[in-house]
Protein backbone atom coordinates (compact mmCIF):
# COMPACT_ATOMS: atom_id res chain seq x y z
CA UNK A 1 0.00 0.00 0.00
CA UNK A 2 1.54 3.65 -0.83
CA UNK A 3 1.58 6.40 1.30
CA UNK A 4 2.28 9.78 0.42
CA UNK A 5 3.74 12.74 2.09
CA UNK A 6 3.25 16.81 1.01
CA UNK A 7 6.60 18.57 2.05
CA UNK A 8 5.79 22.05 3.77
CA UNK A 9 4.56 22.31 7.02
CA UNK A 10 3.86 18.66 7.21
CA UNK A 11 7.24 17.19 7.36
CA UNK A 12 9.44 20.57 6.94
CA UNK A 13 8.30 23.08 9.22
CA UNK A 14 9.59 25.85 11.01
CA UNK A 15 11.73 25.38 14.31
CA UNK A 16 10.16 28.55 15.83
CA UNK A 17 6.73 26.76 16.17
CA UNK A 18 7.52 23.11 15.72
CA UNK A 19 9.67 20.68 17.68
CA UNK A 20 12.46 19.73 15.05
CA UNK A 21 14.97 16.31 14.29
CA UNK A 22 18.38 17.79 14.97
CA UNK A 23 20.01 19.96 12.66
CA UNK A 24 22.36 18.27 10.06
CA UNK A 25 25.88 19.20 10.80
CA UNK A 26 28.02 21.86 9.07
CA UNK A 27 28.05 22.83 6.07
CA UNK A 28 25.18 20.14 4.98
CA UNK A 29 22.93 22.34 7.35
CA UNK A 30 23.08 25.22 4.95
CA UNK A 31 23.10 23.49 1.77
CA UNK A 32 19.92 21.90 3.42
CA UNK A 33 18.20 24.47 5.64
CA UNK A 34 14.80 22.98 5.61
CA UNK A 35 13.96 21.33 8.97
CA UNK A 36 12.31 18.24 9.51
CA UNK A 37 9.05 17.46 12.01
CA UNK A 38 10.26 15.46 15.22
CA UNK A 39 9.44 12.36 14.65
CA UNK A 40 10.06 12.37 10.42
CA UNK A 41 12.95 9.78 10.74
CA UNK A 42 11.21 7.57 12.80
CA UNK A 43 7.89 7.52 10.96
CA UNK A 44 9.13 7.06 7.45
CA UNK A 45 11.25 4.05 8.32
CA UNK A 46 8.69 2.89 10.46
CA UNK A 47 6.06 2.88 7.60
CA UNK A 48 8.73 0.96 5.01
CA UNK A 49 9.36 -1.51 8.33
CA UNK A 50 5.62 -2.13 8.27
CA UNK A 51 5.75 -2.63 4.19
CA UNK A 52 3.98 0.27 3.36
CA UNK A 53 5.57 2.20 0.07
CA UNK A 54 6.13 5.70 1.17
CA UNK A 55 6.15 8.75 -1.19
CA UNK A 56 6.50 12.51 -1.41
CA UNK A 57 3.99 13.84 -3.40
CA UNK A 58 4.52 18.10 -3.37
CA UNK A 59 3.69 20.99 -5.17
CA UNK A 60 6.90 22.80 -4.76
CA UNK A 61 8.87 22.43 -7.82
CA UNK A 62 12.26 21.30 -5.35
CA UNK A 63 13.86 18.61 -7.60
CA UNK A 64 14.02 15.31 -6.84
CA UNK A 65 17.66 15.15 -6.38
CA UNK A 66 17.17 17.92 -4.13
CA UNK A 67 14.39 16.27 -1.69
CA UNK A 68 16.09 12.53 -2.45
CA UNK A 69 19.36 14.52 -0.90
CA UNK A 70 18.37 15.94 1.62
CA UNK A 71 16.28 13.16 3.17
CA UNK A 72 19.20 10.57 2.67
CA UNK A 73 21.47 13.19 4.91
CA UNK A 74 19.00 11.90 7.82
CA UNK A 75 19.03 8.46 6.35
CA UNK A 76 15.55 8.41 5.16
CA UNK A 77 14.35 7.24 1.56
CA UNK A 78 11.14 7.17 -0.38
CA UNK A 79 10.06 5.12 -3.25
CA UNK A 80 8.80 7.79 -5.22
CA UNK A 81 8.61 11.37 -5.53
CA UNK A 82 6.14 13.65 -6.91
CA UNK A 83 7.05 17.31 -7.29
CA UNK A 84 5.71 20.07 -9.28
CA UNK A 85 7.11 19.32 -12.18
CA UNK A 86 6.01 15.52 -12.17
CA UNK A 87 2.47 16.19 -11.48
CA UNK A 88 2.34 18.85 -14.29
CA UNK A 89 3.96 16.20 -16.74
CA UNK A 90 2.12 13.11 -15.45
CA UNK A 91 -1.63 14.07 -13.95
CA UNK A 92 -2.20 17.60 -15.45
CA UNK A 93 -0.48 16.62 -18.97
CA UNK A 94 -2.52 18.29 -21.82
CA UNK A 95 -5.76 18.34 -20.11
CA UNK A 96 -7.80 21.43 -20.75
CA UNK A 97 -9.92 21.20 -17.26
CA UNK A 98 -7.29 22.14 -14.76
CA UNK A 99 -6.90 18.90 -11.98
CA UNK A 100 -6.47 19.98 -8.33
CA UNK A 101 -2.75 20.69 -7.03
CA UNK A 102 -2.55 16.92 -5.93
CA UNK A 103 -4.56 13.70 -7.54
CA UNK A 104 -3.10 10.86 -5.53
CA UNK A 105 -5.40 8.26 -6.71
CA UNK A 106 -3.15 8.66 -9.96
CA UNK A 107 -0.63 7.10 -8.54
CA UNK A 108 -2.77 4.44 -6.44
CA UNK A 109 -1.80 5.88 -3.23
CA UNK A 110 -4.07 5.13 -0.99
CA UNK A 111 -3.55 7.60 1.72
CA UNK A 112 -2.16 10.72 1.56
CA UNK A 113 -1.09 13.53 4.20
CA UNK A 114 -1.33 17.02 3.89
CA UNK A 115 -1.68 20.62 5.82
CA UNK A 116 -4.07 22.21 3.44
CA UNK A 117 -7.80 22.94 3.60
CA UNK A 118 -8.47 22.49 0.05
CA UNK A 119 -6.63 19.00 -0.66
CA UNK A 120 -8.57 17.52 1.97
CA UNK A 121 -11.94 19.48 0.08
CA UNK A 122 -10.72 17.99 -2.65
CA UNK A 123 -10.09 14.38 -1.43
CA UNK A 124 -13.87 14.25 -0.65
CA UNK A 125 -14.90 15.64 -4.44
CA UNK A 126 -12.40 13.39 -5.84
CA UNK A 127 -12.30 10.40 -4.09
CA UNK A 128 -8.74 10.18 -2.70
CA UNK A 129 -8.05 9.50 1.19
CA UNK A 130 -6.04 12.27 2.79
CA UNK A 131 -5.30 12.87 6.11
CA UNK A 132 -4.76 16.14 7.65
CA UNK A 133 -1.40 16.91 9.92
CA UNK A 134 -0.80 20.83 10.61
CA UNK A 135 -0.24 21.69 14.02
CA UNK A 136 2.33 20.75 16.51
CA UNK A 137 0.92 17.53 17.92
CA UNK A 138 3.67 15.53 20.01
CA UNK A 139 1.27 12.37 18.48
CA UNK A 140 1.36 12.70 15.27
CA UNK A 141 3.20 9.61 13.89
CA UNK A 142 1.55 7.16 15.48
CA UNK A 143 -1.84 8.70 14.67
CA UNK A 144 -0.23 8.36 10.68
CA UNK A 145 0.91 4.81 11.56
CA UNK A 146 -2.77 3.94 13.34
CA UNK A 147 -4.74 5.57 10.30
CA UNK A 148 -2.39 3.86 7.98
CA UNK A 149 -2.80 0.26 9.23
CA UNK A 150 -6.52 1.02 9.60
CA UNK A 151 -7.05 1.51 5.48
CA UNK A 152 -4.68 -1.18 4.84
CA UNK A 153 -7.16 -3.38 6.67
CA UNK A 154 -10.08 -1.73 5.05
CA UNK A 155 -8.43 -2.35 1.49
CA UNK A 156 -7.13 -6.01 2.31
CA UNK A 157 -11.06 -6.65 3.13
CA UNK A 158 -12.20 -6.05 -0.09
CA UNK B 1 46.26 25.10 0.78
CA UNK B 2 47.39 26.28 -2.35
CA UNK B 3 45.23 26.47 -5.70
CA UNK B 4 47.06 24.05 -7.38
CA UNK B 5 46.85 21.86 -4.23
CA UNK B 6 42.98 22.28 -4.24
CA UNK B 7 42.74 20.92 -7.85
CA UNK B 8 45.10 17.98 -7.22
CA UNK B 9 42.48 17.16 -4.42
CA UNK B 10 39.93 17.87 -6.92
CA UNK B 11 41.27 15.88 -9.75
CA UNK B 12 41.81 12.52 -6.60
CA UNK B 13 38.28 12.78 -5.83
CA UNK B 14 37.52 12.52 -9.45
CA UNK B 15 39.01 9.26 -9.61
CA UNK B 16 37.12 8.42 -6.84
CA UNK B 17 34.35 8.62 -9.11
CA UNK B 18 35.60 6.72 -11.75
CA UNK B 19 36.98 3.76 -9.35
CA UNK B 20 33.12 3.88 -8.18
CA UNK B 21 31.96 3.14 -11.70
CA UNK B 22 31.42 6.48 -12.51
CA UNK B 23 32.16 7.48 -16.63
CA UNK B 24 32.74 10.59 -18.02
CA UNK B 25 29.56 11.75 -19.67
CA UNK B 26 31.23 13.63 -22.15
CA UNK B 27 28.94 16.90 -21.90
CA UNK B 28 30.79 19.83 -21.98
CA UNK B 29 28.20 22.60 -20.87
CA UNK B 30 26.65 25.24 -23.09
CA UNK B 31 28.42 28.93 -22.02
CA UNK B 32 31.44 27.29 -20.06
CA UNK B 33 34.25 28.39 -21.04
CA UNK B 34 37.21 26.21 -21.56
CA UNK B 35 39.40 26.99 -18.41
CA UNK B 36 36.75 26.49 -16.05
CA UNK B 37 35.81 23.12 -17.95
CA UNK B 38 34.69 20.41 -15.51
CA UNK B 39 33.94 17.00 -16.18
CA UNK B 40 30.65 15.60 -15.66
CA UNK B 41 30.78 12.43 -14.53
CA UNK B 42 27.17 9.71 -15.49
CA UNK B 43 26.30 6.95 -12.92
CA UNK B 44 23.25 4.98 -12.40
CA UNK B 45 21.15 7.56 -14.05
CA UNK B 46 22.56 10.61 -12.29
CA UNK B 47 24.97 13.44 -13.82
CA UNK B 48 27.35 14.47 -11.20
CA UNK B 49 30.40 17.42 -11.17
CA UNK B 50 32.67 18.32 -8.58
CA UNK B 51 33.74 21.90 -7.47
CA UNK B 52 33.67 24.04 -4.45
CA UNK B 53 31.65 25.94 -2.28
CA UNK B 54 32.24 28.65 0.18
CA UNK B 55 29.86 29.24 3.10
CA UNK B 56 29.06 32.96 4.42
CA UNK B 57 31.19 33.78 7.72
CA UNK B 58 33.38 30.57 7.41
CA UNK B 59 37.33 31.02 5.62
CA UNK B 60 37.92 27.12 3.72
CA UNK B 61 36.29 26.36 1.34
CA UNK B 62 34.24 22.62 0.95
CA UNK B 63 34.25 20.29 -2.22
CA UNK B 64 31.35 19.92 -3.38
CA UNK B 65 29.34 17.25 -4.98
CA UNK B 66 26.50 18.61 -8.05
CA UNK B 67 24.47 16.42 -9.43
CA UNK B 68 20.74 16.13 -11.82
CA UNK B 69 18.77 13.41 -13.03
CA UNK B 70 18.50 15.11 -16.48
CA UNK B 71 20.43 15.41 -18.97
CA UNK B 72 18.92 18.74 -20.55
CA UNK B 73 19.67 20.04 -16.91
CA UNK B 74 23.79 19.23 -17.19
CA UNK B 75 23.98 20.33 -20.71
CA UNK B 76 22.44 23.73 -19.15
CA UNK B 77 24.92 23.22 -16.25
CA UNK B 78 22.05 23.29 -13.41
CA UNK B 79 23.02 20.86 -11.00
CA UNK B 80 21.57 20.83 -7.39
CA UNK B 81 24.40 20.52 -4.46
CA UNK B 82 24.06 17.58 -2.86
CA UNK B 83 26.95 16.98 -0.38
CA UNK B 84 30.03 18.77 0.84
CA UNK B 85 33.60 18.41 2.12
CA UNK B 86 36.13 19.32 3.60
CA UNK B 87 39.63 18.84 0.96
CA UNK B 88 41.58 18.13 4.38
CA UNK B 89 39.85 14.98 4.73
CA UNK B 90 41.77 11.74 4.89
CA UNK B 91 41.77 9.70 1.94
CA UNK B 92 39.72 6.81 3.84
CA UNK B 93 37.02 9.57 4.84
CA UNK B 94 36.80 11.45 1.39
CA UNK B 95 36.36 7.74 -0.22
CA UNK B 96 33.15 7.57 2.21
CA UNK B 97 31.60 10.35 1.46
CA UNK B 98 32.11 10.12 -2.18
CA UNK B 99 30.39 7.14 -1.87
CA UNK B 100 27.52 8.48 -0.13
CA UNK B 101 26.71 11.06 -2.55
CA UNK B 102 26.96 8.51 -5.11
CA UNK B 103 23.95 6.80 -3.38
CA UNK B 104 26.04 3.97 -2.73
CA UNK B 105 26.33 3.94 0.85
CA UNK B 106 24.26 5.41 3.77
CA UNK B 107 26.16 7.47 6.09
CA UNK B 108 25.18 7.64 9.48
CA UNK B 109 25.06 12.03 10.53
CA UNK B 110 24.26 12.74 14.28
MG1 LIG C 1 1.87 21.84 2.65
Amino acid sequence: MKISFDLDEVLFVSPDTYEVEPELRFPLNRMFPERLRKGTVWLINELHKRGFEVWVYTSSFRTEVYIRSLFRQYGVKFDQIVNGYRHKAEVQGDREMTLPQKMPQHYRISLHIDDEDAIIQNARIYGFRAMQVYEPDPDWAQKIIDEAERIRKLEEGK
Amino acid sequence: MTDSEKKDRIRYVESLLTENGAIDAKIQPRGQGKDEKRTIFWFNGNYYRLGEVTFDGIDDPYIVVSCTDTKKYAEYGLFDDVHAFEYTLSDEETKTEIRFAMGIEDLFTS
